[in-house]
């Protein structure tokens, strides 16, 4: 047992940093970022016992998108749930507030305003991309949709995270200029 | 030449093929707007890349390690297993999966709730729709354990599930349904000769599972029919599908649909109605 132990730490150390990365940027919280991540390795602990898999770091991207939009459409049917007995407290937000501001000047506030606006659907094509540097190929692997799809939703996304970045006014306590795009 | 439109990110991406990357190259050496939209991307890409991303914190990375020396009961795993695109997507790199996804289509339905695209689940609607008549009290989609009640039914429509009391012509609401675990709202309308049932539920319509239907434009309204009786009329806008049966004439339906979403912008005034009825009809006698 010691063994495998010590190949999952070995997983833990070499795959965590970036499952948390990704999580981060589809969910724009760290609170529910760790969850994410938590439970794709819940996963990927439980799934190991049985199989070998090939490309390890595309099963993990594809484990953690869909995990993350297995609980947003989760979420949209609690909203659902939520009028039967009027349980109005159990619903959980869907408010993504980006963190990042209060924490460290590298973080990009507007960026991160920006993707929480985006459908998520959108967002996790476009972070698949543009973080992750995933092809269209991979992408449409990971989400298990059409190459026109990944292409549509890259172009769409990214389209209206521009119009969210040029409606993003300066407020005050900020004094950082906005990026190339907002301007 | 054409605009590059929805291909600029592709080729931003360098991902056209190259045929198509030619032809963009030379496009933008002559189209100035062009040059902007892919310029700006490619500047919203590298600001993407750049952007820096918290280091997952010591005491994430404890319990992930100690996954190994307390792994959480395995109980809702086959559970959510069941549940999750994860199935799907995984069968190429997972070989064991399969069986899980045997066991998935075994159960049944299990395919229906997964992944963005949905296919309504067409026959058992028909089914529900001819029980209808002949036995209401048995019939699938009328149990009192899934009704929903009236209140119910206006938060609903509040909150983007429409549930319209009347439809255009004449069309009264006579109740309304939950099924599937609260997957699909069941709406039944009668005018008093002839009935409609309209389906909603999360997804987006997955276009291939649509043979037998017709694709048709209903006054910029994407729909797809599918004649017969009762006859089907299925679309999807903003993240739900609609499907509506009904064993009324088709020519009545437009006016209906005009009333719900549809995955175009609709004014629905009584001009673009009547453009569209016009259309409409002479879809039919097309057909």
């Amino acid at each position: 047992m010691t063994t495998a132990t010590h190949d999952w730490d070995d997983i833990v150390s070499e795959h965590s940093a970036r499952v948390y990365r990704l999580a981060y940027r589809l969910t724009g919280n760290r609170h529910d970022a760790e969850d994410l991540t938590q439970d794709v390795f819940i996963r990927v602990f439980r799934s190991l016992d049985g199989y070998e898999p090939g490309n390890f770091s595309g099963w993990i991207h594809r484990i953690t998108t869909n995990l993350f939009l297995d609980r947003v459409r989760r979420k949209s049917r609690l909203r659902m749930d939520g009028f039967v007995d009027g349980a109005e407290e159990r619903l959980l937000s869907g408010e993504v507030v980006p963190e990042s501001a209060v924490h460290d000047a590298a973080f990009d506030p507007d960026i991160e305003a920006a993707l929480a606006s985006l459908p998520e659907d959108f967002r996790v094509a476009v972070v698949l991309c543009d973080v992750e540097g995933l092809s269209y190929e991979e992408i449409s692997d990971v989400l298990g949709i059409k190459l026109g799809t990944v292409r549509s939703r890259i172009h769409r996304g990214r389209t209206q995270l521009r119009a969210a970045l040029a409606h993003r006014a300066p407020t005050p306590g900020r004094s950082r200029v906005l990026g190339p795009i907002g301007i | 030449m054409a605009h590059l439109g929805a291909d600029v990110a592709a080729f931003v991406d360098g991902q056209l093929e190259p045929a198509a990357m030619q032809h963009a190259r030379e496009h933008l050496e002559v189209c100035e707007s062009c040059r902007h939209d892919v310029r700006q991307q490619r500047l919203l890409k590298s600001r993407m890349g750049s952007v820096a991303a918290p280091v997952p914190p010591p005491t994430l990375l404890a319990s992930l390690s100690g996954l190994a020396a307390a792994p959480p009961p395995p109980e809702p795993w086959w559970h959510r297993v069941l549940r999750s695109a994860v199935v799907r997507g995984g069968v190429g790199l997972v070989g064991a999966s399969v069986v899980v996804v045997a066991a998935a289509y075994a159960l049944g339905g299990a395919e229906d709730r997964i992944g963005d695209e949905v296919v309504p689940p067409f026959e058992r609607f028909v089914t529900a729709f001819d029980g209808h008549g002949a036995a209401s009290g048995t019939a699938v989609s009328i149990s009192s354990s899934s009704a929903i009640s009236e209140p119910v039914m206006k938060q609903l429509d509040a909150s983007g599930w429409p549930c319209h009391q009347h439809l255009a012509g004449g069309f009264h609401r006579e109740g309304g349904q939950w099924w599937d675990h609260r997957e699909v709202v069941v709406l039944s309308y009668s005018d008093g000769f002839s009935r409609l049932q309209l389906f909603e539920q999360n997804g987006v319509l997955d276009r291939d599972a649509l043979a037998g239907f017709d694709e048709a434009d209903w006054d910029g309204a994407r729909v797809w029919v599918r004649d017969g009786d009762p006859m089907i009329l299925t679309w999807d806008a903003a993240g739900v599908v609609y499907t509506v049966l009904t064993d009324a004439d088709l020519r009545r339906l437009g006016a209906v649909v005009a009333q719900l979403p549809t995955s175009e912008p609709q004014a629905g005034t009584v001009d673009r109605v009547r453009a569209g009825l016009d259309r409409m009809a002479s879809w039919v006698r097309a057909a």
